[in-house]
């Protein structure tokens, strides 16, 4: 108790409270801009907390991570264009209500529950650091094949119009993944000899160029044809969710925080993954599944919650193990190395202090986000004010900015530029982007888990029915898929069987 | 997309077809140029399957198109596409220009700078593109959008920002 | 009226045109940008060094990310821009990974050294209930079991995986292991987890649970052991007889920069290196400072390039 109380009294001190509002502040910009992830923002924010004591510095940078988490939602929900692919899934329903005319409801509502999401993945960090630590243990190369393969079966649930469509984005997405080195072998892979093309395309700039082109031609299309697309119209009153709107969800917000804090936790893994399934999980067990991607608010409040649980459960392996989970993490890492903060398993026996100065950190960021996000979301509906064409034009920079600003790299820019008309023409041919994305996010992960599962079992393929949750999850994706081929199939053969009926019956009379 | 038949039918070929010689070409590329590697599951597996897997796809795709079996249920769409009247030729001179101008404006900023980069580009985006013609939009929206991005990110938040290699100002 | 508008900005960039025209002053006259190769720790460091250098020079050194491609795109970009010294690489041994591995069509004579700045020894660590207390030990149970050794490093070409294959060489073991690629961070979860024998990695992945008994570190791959890890032997001592193998960390410039220009850069690199905020700093992340000027660092690239090629040529990953 001492302890806590000391460690309050430096966490809370006015340059740490500070430090962590300016972080939130600077996550959430860089959040909502694509491209400038909290990635890139915490890795500018490193160098400021070389000379920042301990506190502030954990304090900056984990407002940095948090703040960036939660930006991601808001172009996501205004514009349909997620700006951390943690956020893609948030499109899906975001954006409909957005055109419905219910921005701010919900960005409150993404808001409410990104805090709701981390400080449950907080709570279940302090309480079973241990226990969630051993069992991250057990997830084995082989066990994150399986979940990242249930995670990729929910692409059928994403593809209600067409299956084959749906798939057929799904592999381009996974395909897209494979250009550039392969960082296991060190070999090139389609990259025609050039170095540009070693680095491969990152993730980001996909994204980008799936969500954010063909939304500035869109507005392009119809500043000619005088057509004023919906959100033009839309009602921009800032309209927050009431408590009862929030405990509507409850139960969901607890399971998804739950998964994301779970899937946080094991590494290799992340936001995104945890975002999509959560959002299946809310479409599955909702009563009403069928108004999914058409606006319903469970689409907006799964996601979320589920990657705002991600920080908390990433942080587990971090400070438990020493091991970073993701990009965002590694930075974290650097950064609480510099201030001679090893984490592992010593940190909690050498360091408990600071250990309750994170805890608390987390806290407070989680608290800034909320205020500065229901303070700001008044200022960010103003953005649907804005003509969508003049609009556009601001996206074209922010976006083309935001590619380069990844790694600095003019490749980056072009490369959304020609991924980006290639996508308008997969939109225009009715293959669905969604699935693209979690082909993307999870096709480097997949190859990654399944080469070396294959190489620890020395080629053995048992590896992936011999370990329990790894049998559970490739079952589980089998059994999805399986189903919808099933239907998919009986649904086209009864259609084509009621039609050749129809047309045998008009035949006669032409 | 339901209304017409035909339509889908037609979108079904196109699509179809396109991906079919894309994913042929793709799988052969990747078995000429990647090696197999040493331990059966080198770094040429994941590629080459994933080729022939989307090659199987489209060809079910294709084959749809061919025989015109309408599209599965769930048909009702939410919203009507994007300008649903504009002509094909517009359309893609559109897709071109935006394409166009990302690229441009990426190859500029490293030559130029972000500031008169973003500037032109925004003008010309503007001007040509968009055939706005009042000068007090023009110069605005090109002056506040790159002395804005450059202020926020380079000044206060300590982005990197290209300098120019042709030209530097700032 | 919109030709007015196109014409005020050709005029503006013209005279801005005008205005850049080299007026021959003193380098440096604009920032200096560092590029960085990688993220993570070489990050963090290449960020604090351009910051202790910025403190020693008229204009700031700007550390720019170009990562990628195992650092062939970051070397591409300075290989391509004037050999004026605003341009510099935080630069590493990979230069000559990069070039041999086939991913780069320069080798490091494209670049001028600046000066040599710190030094990473990988460690190498095995599971706490192995039993094997040296290299020996491993290699000697290893014979006698038959079965092979899993060990995990980073992906195949990389300075960690070279490592790992001299000390398997060195200890016989190169027909009896199995090597595992890891992306950074994931090896010591592996090897606790009881998924891996043994594992190659920066030091700092392993001491927090070297101490705390989980894994332990058998030796490090210097000839002298680390400041960091004062009671662990060097791999030549534990078995693996004349192993000396370093990661250096150094900057760069193109060929053909000015030698007073390098030598600017060189002064503001040797203040930054002595600062006491660069000595605390290599002993929280985890490495030696260790400077040398431009002339030494020089002779240490090409020893070292030579020693890689030799490697790479016997794992049969030479390229070029």
């Amino acid at each position: 108790m001492d302890l806590l109380l000391t460690a309050a009294q430096v966490a809370l001190a006015p340059a740490a409270l500070l430090a962590v509002l300016a972080g939130t502040l600077l996550g959430v910009i860089f959040g909502a801009i694509p491209g400038l992830t909290f990635t890139v923002a915490m890795a500018l924010v490193v160098p400021m907390s070389f000379s920042l004591e301990t506190a502030p510095a954990i304090g900056l940078l984990l407002g940095t991570y948090i703040g960036g988490m939660t930006g991601g939602s808001v172009p996501a929900i205004l514009l349909g264009i997620p700006g951390t692919p943690s956020a893609a899934a948030t499109v899906l329903d975001g954006y409909p209500l957005t055109r419905r005319g219910k921005a701010s409801l919900a960005l409150g509502t993404a808001v409410v529950a990104s805090a709701f999401g981390g400080i449950v993945s907080l709570i279940v960090m302090v309480v079973s650091v241990d226990m969630v630590a051993k069992l991250a243990l057990r997830f084995g190369p082989a066990e994150t094949f399986g979940l990242l393969v249930f995670g990729l079966s929910t692409i059928c649930g994403l593809a209600q119009k067409s299956l084959v469509k749906g798939l057929i984005a799904g592999v381009l997405g996974l395909m897209v993944m494979t250009i550039g080195i392969d960082e296991m072998e060190g070999v090139q892979r389609l990259t025609f000899g050039t170095v540009v093309m070693q680095q491969g395309i990152s993730l980001l700039v996909a994204m980008i160029a799936l969500f954010a082109v063909p939304h500035v031609i869109d507005a392009f299309v119809d500043h000619y044809t005088g057509g004023r697309r919906i959100e033009a119209v839309a009602d921009v009153r800032a309209e927050l969710p009431t408590i009862r709107d929030i405990l509507r969800d409850f139960w969901l917000m607890l399971r998804c925080a739950l998964l994301g804090t779970g899937i946080g936790a094991i590494p290799g893994t992340g936001g995104p993954i945890a975002a999509f399934l959560a959002y299946a999980h809310a479409q599955k067990s909702s009563k009403r599944p069928e108004r999914f991607g058409k606006g319903e608010m469970a689409g907006v409040v799964a996601p979320e919650t589920a990657n705002n649980a991600v920080t908390g459960g990433a942080m587990i392996p971090l400070l438990s193990l020493g091991i970073p989970g993701d990009p965002a993490t590694a930075i974290l890492l650097s950064g609480l190395l510099i201030h001679g903060l090893i984490p592992g398993p010593m940190l909690f026996i050498q360091n408990p202090g600071e250990i309750y100065q994170i805890y608390l950190a987390i806290i407070v960021a989680y608290v800034s986000v909320v205020a500065i996000q229901l303070l700001g979301i008044r200022f960010f509906v103003q953005v649907l004010r804005v003509p969508a064409h003049l609009l556009a034009v601001g996206i074209i920079i922010m976006c083309a900015y935001g590619a380069f600003a990844i790694r600095n790299s003019v490749f980056d820019v072009i490369s959304v530029a020609v991924l980006g008309a290639m996508a308008y023409g997969l939109m225009r041919v009715g293959i669905p982007l969604t699935p693209i994305i979690l082909g993307l996010v999870l096709g480097p992960a997949i190859e990654r888990e399944f080469r070396t599962a294959m190489i620890l079992s020395e080629g053995d393929p048992s590896v992936f029915v011999g370990s329990l949750p790894a049998a559970v999850f490739l079952g589980l994706a089998v059994l999805i898929v399986g189903t919808q081929v099933v239907r998919a199939t009986r649904a086209t053969l009864s259609a084509r069987r009621t039609e050749d009926k129809a047309s045998a019956s008009v035949t006669p009379s032409e | 997309m339901s209304a017409e038949p035909d339509q889908s039918r037609r979108l079904d070929l196109i699509a179809g077809g396109i991906l079919l010689l894309f994913a042929l070409a793709w799988t052969a590329t990747v078995w000429r140029t990647v090696p197999p590697g040493f331990d059966g599951i080198g770094p040429r597996a994941f590629p080459f399957w994933l080729g022939v897997a989307l090659a199987v796809l489209s060809a079910v795709l294709f084959g749809r198109g061919l025989r015109g079996s309408p599209p599965p249920a769930d048909a009702e769409d939410d919203d009507p596409p994007a300008g649903a009247t504009v002509s094909t030729g517009l359309r893609l001179g559109l897709v071109a220009a935006v394409c166009g101008i990302i690229a441009v404006y990426g190859v500029l900023m490293q030559k130029i700078g972000f500031l008169p980069a973003t500037a032109l580009t925004v003008a010309a985006t503007l001007v040509v593109v968009l055939g706005e013609r009042r000068p007090l939009i023009v110069a605005g929206m090109a002056l506040g959008i790159a002395v804005g991005a450059w202020l926020a990110f380079g000044q206060v938040l300590g982005a990197y920002m290209p300098r120019g290699t042709w030209i530097s100002l700032f | 009226m919109t030709k007015g508008i196109f014409a005020s900005v050709l005029v503006s960039a013209a005279m801005a045109v005008g205005l850049a025209a080299p007026a021959r002053a003193e380098f440096p006259e604009k920032p200096v940008e560092m590029t960085i190769l990688f993220g993570s720790t070489a990050q963090t460091i290449g960020q604090l060094l351009a910051d202790l250098m910025s403190k020693h020079m008229p204009e700031p050194v700007v550390p720019v990310a170009r990562t990628g491609g195992g650092g062939a795109v970051g070397y591409q970009h300075v290989h391509g821009t004037a050999a004026d010294g605003y341009n510099i690489v935080w630069n590493s041994n990979s230069i000559s990974t990069s070039y041999h591995g086939g991913k780069i069509g320069f080798d490091h004579t494209a670049f001028q050294p600046i000066a040599k700045i710190s030094v990473e020894v990988p460690a190498f660590a095995v599971r706490a209930d192995s039993g094997w207390d040296s290299l020996a030990d491993m290699a000697a149970d290893i014979k006698a079991s038959g079965a092979k050794l899993k060990v995990g490093a980073s992906g195949k070409g990389s300075f960690t995986h070279l490592s790992t294959e001299a000390i398997l060489a060195a200890v016989g073991l190169s027909d009896m292991a199995v090597h595992v690629p890891y992306d950074q961070g994931r090896a010591p979860v592996e090897l606790i987890a009881g998924r891996l024998d043994a594992a190659l990695q920066w030091p700092g992945q392993f001491i927090s649970h070297h101490e705390a008994g989980t894994l332990k570190i058998l030796c490090v791959t210097s000839a002298k052991r680390i400041s960091q890890l004062p009671d662990v032997p060097s791999c030549a001592e534990s078995g693996a007889e004349g192993l000396d193998l370093v990661m250096w960390r150094g900057l760069a410039a193109p060929a053909g920069t000015p030698p007073e220009t390098v030598a600017k850069l060189e002064e503001a690199a040797k203040m930054a290196t002595e600062s006491e905020e660069f000595k605390a700093a290599a002993q929280t992340i985890g490495f030696e400072v260790d400077y040398a000027d431009h002339a030494a660092f020089g002779e240490l690239i090409a020893r070292d390039d030579r020693t890689i090629a030799d490697l790479m040529g016997q794992l049969g990953l030479k390229a070029q």
